[in-house]
């Protein structure tokens, strides 16, 4: 698969500017990806709101599913979308038509999940696109919390480092 | 910063959980973070994240022996009737680990000598 790059400062502005996530495709299952990320990205913060054709009306981590993002009755700044490659450009279209009525800034594709021409339209409407990333993963990357795991964070250098004074 | 030039020794077994819901999220890996520290510990992770980085991996794990490491690095690609391929000129402690060790938990593990 592609590799896609995006720099880390670009990644930190848009987890430290959004406030509200639109999940689509939040799973109700305490084992699935998506459930993880929107009970981390929640403990960080963040409100997330699901959406889940097959759940709506239901509630998951103490926020109402919804069936489509144009059910959502508040702002939300970021779309989460953990559906096939193949799903994702309707969404995207969803997405543009309610751009300015909700305040969507950016589109985030989840892992492995990659669509260019979806991203390209998304782009042309003024959207900040990233794909093939999770937030969860980035904002613990970025936090350091990845390392505790062992994980190479990308963000240790062997550079020295002047000390600060406070 | 305290601007310590060594990685504090973490002397701690345990981690403290701020309630059940966090200590579940721990387990089930939904979050980030310490839970034991045979699991995990920042003195280790703080060398595990550097050898990743010097070697150019995802991530590495540290344990505290040679046979430990071994047997974390070997295991997983083990399976019974498998073939395992060793030098004979190995450090004794290895040799043993796999001609016996390995063997005793009824893994057929025929060393074949290599020069």
């Amino acid at each position: 698969m592609e590799q896609l790059t995006y720099p880390d400062a670009q990644i930190l502005g848009i987890l430290h500017s959004v406030k509200t996530i639109a999940m689509v495709g939040a799973s109700a299952n305490w084992n699935r990806p998506s459930y993880f990320a929107m009970k981390y990205l929640q403990e960080k913060g963040y409100r997330v709101i699901p959406i889940n054709p097959g759940q709506a009306g239901k509630d998951l981590l103490g926020e109402r599913v919804f069936a489509s993002l144009s059910e959502i009755p508040d702002p939300f700044q970021m779309v989460d979308i953990f559906r096939a490659a193949s799903a994702v450009g309707p969404i995207v279209n969803e997405a543009i038509q309610l751009k300015q009525a909700h305040g969507i800034k950016v589109i985030w594709m989840q892992l492995g999940v990659i669509n260019h021409e979806a991203a390209a339209e998304a782009e042309a409407a003024g959207l900040t696109v990233i794909m093939d990333r999770c937030p969860k993963i980035e904002f613990g990357r970025l936090h350091s919390e990845l390392s505790w795991g062992g994980f190479d964070s990308g963000v240790i250098t062997a550079k020295r480092r002047r000390l600060r004074v406070a | 910063m305290t601007g310590a030039r060594q990685t504090p020794i973490f002397q701690t077994t345990s981690y403290v959980f701020h309630d059940a819901d966090h200590a579940a999220s721990l387990y089930n890996l939904q979050t980030f973070g310490f839970v034991y520290t045979r699991l995990g510990n920042p003195t280790v992770s703080a060398l595990e994240e550097r050898m990743a980085s010097l070697e150019g991996g995802r991530g590495a794990t540290a344990v505290s022996s040679g046979h430990a490491a071994q047997l974390l690095a070997l295991f997983p690609l083990m399976e019974p009737n498998g073939e395992f391929v060793a030098s004979t000129r190995l450090y004794g402690g290895s040799i043993t680990q796999f001609g016996k060790t390995f063997l005793e938990v009824r893994l057929e593990l025929p060393l074949r000598r290599r020069r």
